[in-house]
């Protein structure tokens, strides 16, 4: 029996091989990557806890912000982005960050706790700036 | 909590054991899972008046109504000197102006305007026009002195045009003697909890005071804002509060929020950050 096979199906294999092999090479990066990102944003969320904690809440709005665009599925980057948006009076985007965070992550208690805490003193805000319009 | 009501069971005491272990073993696990810290924070909310153009706020006085032996005018204007003195960046002037007005019963009758008011009921009646009731026509009365532009344009330009603070204070006692809701958690035989609700009739006093702030600018002796707050607090028998404690008890939750209209306020609380 002859195993002869046309050089045309030969090339056909190799490129199929060489083609799986890269995709498989870029995966693999591309996993490395997000891999990476995810540990960057842990780093910036871990430095802008440090600032916060020394009343740097500017410094650590521009960490935790680094960190979701590092990471936009860290529940814990949105929460303490919004803690940060709350300190400094940017009550709406406080809103969202918390509400995104939530999204996230639903059943984390001590986001929860906060954004219950938020809500109290945003919705003051609200009545107040309603009630100032009126006048 | 189920395996607390039924403490016969003696396989009961193990299980339950187990599930406290089970619990704080859980609870380990959390805390080891999830880093956080406990921040301060203080949340600005801006003034709601822009006060930026006026350097000296003067306290004028408030047209007042009341049916208790305190002198509403006097100790308002004090307070809220005092208050403004420490908590916002306002120079506060002390002035004496003169009194705006007492609208309290007695000092209506004592001055003859409640036969005024009589008068122009019987007018009202006699030709046929709608009447107004009593309270409606101080309203009236009071809106006449806090609405008079020369007159504060006066003051204002006798204090070089302060912002000027006025109002209607309206400070009362009223019965709130009834029946009162009392609910009690009782536990049964099992030592299961059980609500007991009953009614009792209860004597007690309210103090209900309303004030109406009129914020005036010196210069035109125009209204530029004006905000109302109502406060009651409710005593039973037994306490035997005065009026005048009363009256400082609902203005000490009145006043920040009347300085809130005019400087920045700071809302204090801790949130968490998470790792």
């Amino acid at each position: 029996m002859s195993s002869s096979k046309s050089p045309f199906a030969t090339a056909s294999v190799l490129l199929a091989i060489l083609l799986a092999a890269g995709s498989a090479v870029l995966a693999q990066e591309n996993e490395e990557n997000g891999e990476k990102r995810v540990d960057e944003a842990r780093k910036q969320v871990a430095f802008g806890i440090e600032v916060a904690q020394l009343g740097l809440w500017k410094e650590a709005v521009y960490r935790w912000s680094r960190a979701v665009e590092l990471d936009p599925d860290s529940s814990r980057a949105r929460n303490n982005l919004a803690v940060a948006h709350e300190q400094m009076g940017e009550f709406d985007q406080a809103n969202e960050q918390y509400e995104r965070a939530l999204e996230l992550e639903p059943n984390n208690i001590y986001i929860r706790q906060n954004y219950e805490l938020f809500r109290e003193a945003y919705e003051r805000k609200k009545r107040t700036d309603r009630r100032s319009g009126s006048n | 909590m189920s395996e607390r009501s039924a403490p016969t069971a003696g396989r009961g005491r193990t299980e339950r054991l187990g599930a406290g272990v089970a619990g704080a073993v859980l609870l380990a696990l959390a805390g080891a899972c999830t880093s956080y810290y406990e921040v301060p924070i203080e949340v600005p909310i801006a003034a709601k008046l822009d006060v930026e153009k006026y350097n000296r706020i003067l306290v004028a006085g408030f047209v007042m109504q009341t049916n208790e032996n305190i002198d509403l005018d006097a100790e308002t204007v004090r307070l809220l000197r005092n208050q403004l003195r420490t908590r916002s960046n306002l120079q506060v002037l002390d002035a004496d102006i003169e009194p705006l007005g007492d609208f309290s019963e007695k000092t209506l009758e004592q001055s003859g305007m409640l036969d005024k008011f009589k008068e122009i009921e019987e007018k009202a009646k006699s030709e046929g026009e709608e009447q107004i009731s009593r309270q409606e026509w101080i309203d009236l009365e009071q809106d006449k002195v806090l609405e008079d532009e020369e007159f504060w344009k006066e003051i204002g330009e006798e204090y070089q045009n302060p912002l000027i603070v006025t109002g209607k204070l309206g400070f009362s006692s009223e019965s709130r003697s009834g029946l009162v809701r009392n609910d009690r958690y009782t536990r049964d035989a099992f030592n299961r909890p059980q609500l007991t609700r009953s009614n009792t009739f209860q004597e007690r006093t309210g103090f209900v005071l309303n004030a109406e702030f009129y914020f005036v600018d010196g210069a035109t002796g125009r209204t530029i804002h004006r905000e109302r707050f109502t406060e009651e607090v409710i005593y039973g028998r037994d306490e035997q509060t005065s009026a005048l404690s009363s009256y400082f008890e609902l203005m000490d939750r009145l006043l920040p929020n009347f300085l809130s209209i005019l400087s920045p306020q700071t809302f204090r609380g801790t949130r968490i950050l998470l790792k």
